[in-house]
């Protein structure tokens, strides 16, 4: 539940979401639920060559399984509340 | 499980013309969009249809070719989204991308050419309907569906009860005892402290144990500590 | 060193839990490789990693020769969330004996 807590915080804020067909798409996180499925807005692709097509879809809905990485704003992190969490976590595991 | 789109022809015989579903297993009608035209890949769009959107996946049946359908289970769907941007695509529409089997790369050209569509290797879908103004709950209801469709939970052992293969690393940790030994010599002595000064044979081999271990500074604190008590 | 870490092992994710803070080395899928350092991480090995750098390794075979050319691409990313379901494999930061 770490990983969901913590995106729910970060609605709002613009992330990259790199999928593993290595697709990137930017956008302002919309929303998460607990697969870590993820809603963009205001989207847009960050490699146009490759998908010409999908530069500019508005809203956008990202299975969490075929996500690779998300690329995090740096004021989106707080390392020390991550450690913490992170502790809780493994301990309640 | 169907990775990929697929064929669909199982029509009910009721005549209204239906996708059968797989009701006794769960699958349920979400809704349902009529006047939807498709279109796979980088082809042209087919003849309106209607989208059946289940619990379980995308349905789409040509409203003209009673033979034609098409479906794709939203576990199959990496991502779907509203696109308006003309540019783009000419009509507003809901573009999906499709997980299809990997090593398909090389064979795509070949299926383009020779004509022959092989719906295993379509990785994108356009549907669109002609009301654009239904774009948006379609995304909506598409979202639900997905959400109702979470990865199949592989079969993990319990957290508990797993029979690690532990390192010799990780041995030295769990060997305790012989750590708890090291603190009973290294605290023993401290009383010793105060009488070194007469028996060296006694303070050396602490003094051995500060240079080798450096756990013994705290021990060290400890017995200055207690030694003060002491006194 | 903060004094209530458990520094007991158990299991393997007990040493991903004392690795947190410390740089690691991330193996994932589709030959891509990270180093970065731990701030966070899940028992599905999902993971936000800080000051990443990551190298992408390809092979590719020379039309003529049939000689292997590998290639390899780097780059940097100030922090990233990676998918538990990509790594094949994470090592601690090496310690002194």
């Amino acid at each position: 539940m770490l990983f969901f807590s913590y995106f729910k915080d970060l609605v709002g804020q613009e992330v990259t979401v790199e999928l593993k067909n290595d697709l990137a798409i930017r956008g302002t996180l919309h929303s998460v639920d607990q697969y870590l499925n993820i809603k963009l807005e205001n989207t847009r692709v960050v490699d146009q060559d490759k998908y010409p097509h999908m530069l500019s879809v508005r809203n956008c809905f990202i299975r969490g399984s075929v996500v690779r990485y998300v690329q995090l704003p740096p004021d989106g992190v707080d390392v020390d509340l991550l450690h913490d969490a992170a502790r809780r976590e493994a301990r309640g595991g | 499980m169907v990775v990929g789109l697929r064929d669909f022809t199982q029509r009910a015989g009721d005549g209204s013309g239906k996708p059968i579903l797989d009701e006794s297993n769960g699958e349920e009608l979400m809704h349902v969009q009529s006047s939807v035209a498709v279109a796979l890949g980088n082809r042209t769009v087919e003849s309106p249809g209607t989208l059946y959107i289940t619990s379980r996946k995308l349905i789409w049946l040509s409203d003209v070719d009673m033979a034609k359908g098409y479906a794709v289970d939203f576990l199959s769907i990496s991502l779907h989204a509203v696109s308006r941007d003309p540019e783009t695509y000419s009509s507003p529409c809901i573009y999906t991308q499709i997980d299809v089997e990997e090593d398909e790369d090389e064979d795509e050209s070949d299926t383009e050419s020779t004509g022959v569509l092989d719906l295993s290797k379509i990785r994108e879908m356009r549907l669109v309907p002609s009301d654009s103004s239904q774009l948006d709950t379609l995304f909506d209801i598409f979202c639900e569906c997905a959400e109702l469709n979470p990865e199949p939970i592989e079969e993990e052992e319990e957290e508990s009860g797993h029979n690690w293969v532990f390192s010799a690393d990780q041995m030295d940790v769990s060997g305790g005892g012989e750590e708890d030994a090291d603190w009973q010599i290294s605290q023993s002595p401290t009383s010793v402290i105060g009488h070194s000064n007469g028996e060296e044979g006694l303070a050396q081999p602490m003094l051995e144990l500060q240079i080798n271990d450096q756990r013994f500074e705290d021990a060290e604190e400890m017995a200055h500590e207690s030694g003060t008590k002491d006194h | 060193m903060s004094g209530e870490e458990d520094a007991t092992v158990r299991e393997p994710l007990d040493l991903i839990r004392l690795s947190l803070d410390e740089r690691i080395y991330v193996k994932l899928r589709s030959d891509r490789e990270l180093r970065g350092k731990l701030h966070a991480f899940d028992q599905h090995l999902n993971m936000i990693l800080g000051d990443v750098e990551e190298v992408i390794t390809t092979v590719e075979i020379d039309d003529e020769t049939y000689e292997e050319i590998v290639r390899t691409t780097k780059r940097n990313i100030q922090f990233l969330f990676v998918r538990g379901d990509g790594v094949i494999l994470v090592s601690p930061p090496l310690r002194a004996p």
